[in-house]
């Protein structure tokens, strides 16, 4: 007759927490010279595994090198200058749109002297947006980057 | 998984005195996980030379995000986050594969010898180091470390479920080679 033993999974479950095995199991370990003999077996290698020597490094050592290399968290905070730019060129390509608007549509209200200058302010406030989506893709790609690091 | 709340307040007060630029309190950051990262540095990283500066990176990094820590695990726990994964991106870097065996070069002790308890501890410890990189890692944390199984999911990102099949198969592998090597009399006197 052949003998049907407890799996390997449940052996190792066995040695380390028997208080959580099925009661089937504590009883098949206890009636099987096999199975507890293998359960054992683990719990020898688990305690010396558990005994072994533990690596080390010189603390000291590496907290005088993050001191020297890193500067102070707090200021590590982004500057509030790139979203007051971000504001400003909103505004301002928002008061070109509307000097546009009113140009074609009211083209008496708009003098013409003051051609030159709304162009210039349209295609600095274009410029500005540009830079601005250029910086901001560049800081996304930095935080994705320090994201996988991690 | 969250910290008790003794764990929770002490590593707050860490946090705070550290970001309040307080070095005393950043080289008692290292003392508290120094040992867990020695453990997965050491597990993973076979070259001294490397080991001591990614262990300089991986305080580095530390210090620097250290802002962005939620306490949604302890300090501990995502020191030692940041330290396997520093150790993986290096691996990935040399297309080392952390599940591929590792061939260390065999000693001439002869195996038949009798031995002691001293002999079996080192028995294991080279039996340990020859285990693919994964598996040494994982051992060391749940036997040495006594993290649970979520705090080496939340440690690797794995899934819980994965954590436990790999250290399922790293035990039953550690002990098929050291049984296939060595006598079990000669093993457990």
């Amino acid at each position: 007759m052949e003998i049907s033993h407890i799996s390997e999974e449940e052996i190792q479950a066995h040695a380390i927490k028997p208080e959580e095995s099925e009661p089937g199991v504590i009883l098949h370990i206890q009636s099987c010279g096999f199975c507890s003999e293998q359960v054992l077996e683990y719990r020898r290698i688990f305690e010396v595994v558990k005994g072994l020597p533990i690596a080390t490094f010189d603390e000291q050592a590496i907290a005088a090198f993050v001191h020297t290399r890193s500067t102070p968290v707090r200021e590590e905070k982004t500057s509030k200058f790139p979203v007051v730019l971000a504001i400003i060129s909103v505004v301002c390509f928002l008061f070109c749109m509307l000097l546009l608007f009113r140009r074609q549509f009211f083209s008496g209200i708009f003098l013409p002297e003051l051609q030159p200058l709304s162009t210039l302010i349209i295609a600095s406030a274009i410029l500005i947006l540009i830079f601005q989506f250029l910086d901001y893709m560049r800081r996304y790609e930095t935080l994705k980057k320090t994201m996988k690091n991690l | 998984m969250p910290g008790s709340p003794d764990t929770q307040h002490s590593d707050r007060y860490i946090v705070r005195k550290v970001l309040n630029g307080e070095r005393s309190a950043f080289d008692e950051m290292i003392k508290l996980s120094s040992r867990i990262v020695a453990q997965i540095t050491f597990k993973m990283i076979a070259i001294a030379e490397d080991r001591k500066d990614i262990i300089q990176d991986i305080y580095l990094k530390a210090w620097k995000n250290l802002e962005g820590f939620q306490f949604k695990s302890r300090l501990t726990t995502w020191i030692a986050q940041i330290a396997y994964h520093t150790c993986l991106n290096y691996l990935e870097s040399r297309k080392i594969k952390i599940t591929a065996d590792v061939h260390v070069l065999d000693d001439n002790t002869s195996r038949e010898e009798m031995v002691t308890y001293d002999d079996v501890k080192l028995i294991l410890d080279k039996e340990i180091s020859e285990l693919p990189i994964l598996y040494k890692t994982l051992i060391t944390l749940y036997h040495q470390e006594e993290l649970s199984y979520e705090e080496i999911a939340d440690v690797t990102r794995m899934p819980v479920g994965t954590v436990k099949s790999y250290l399922f198969r790293a035990r039953k592998r550690l002990k098929e080679s050291l049984l296939t090597k060595y006598k079990k009399e000669d093993l457990w006197r």
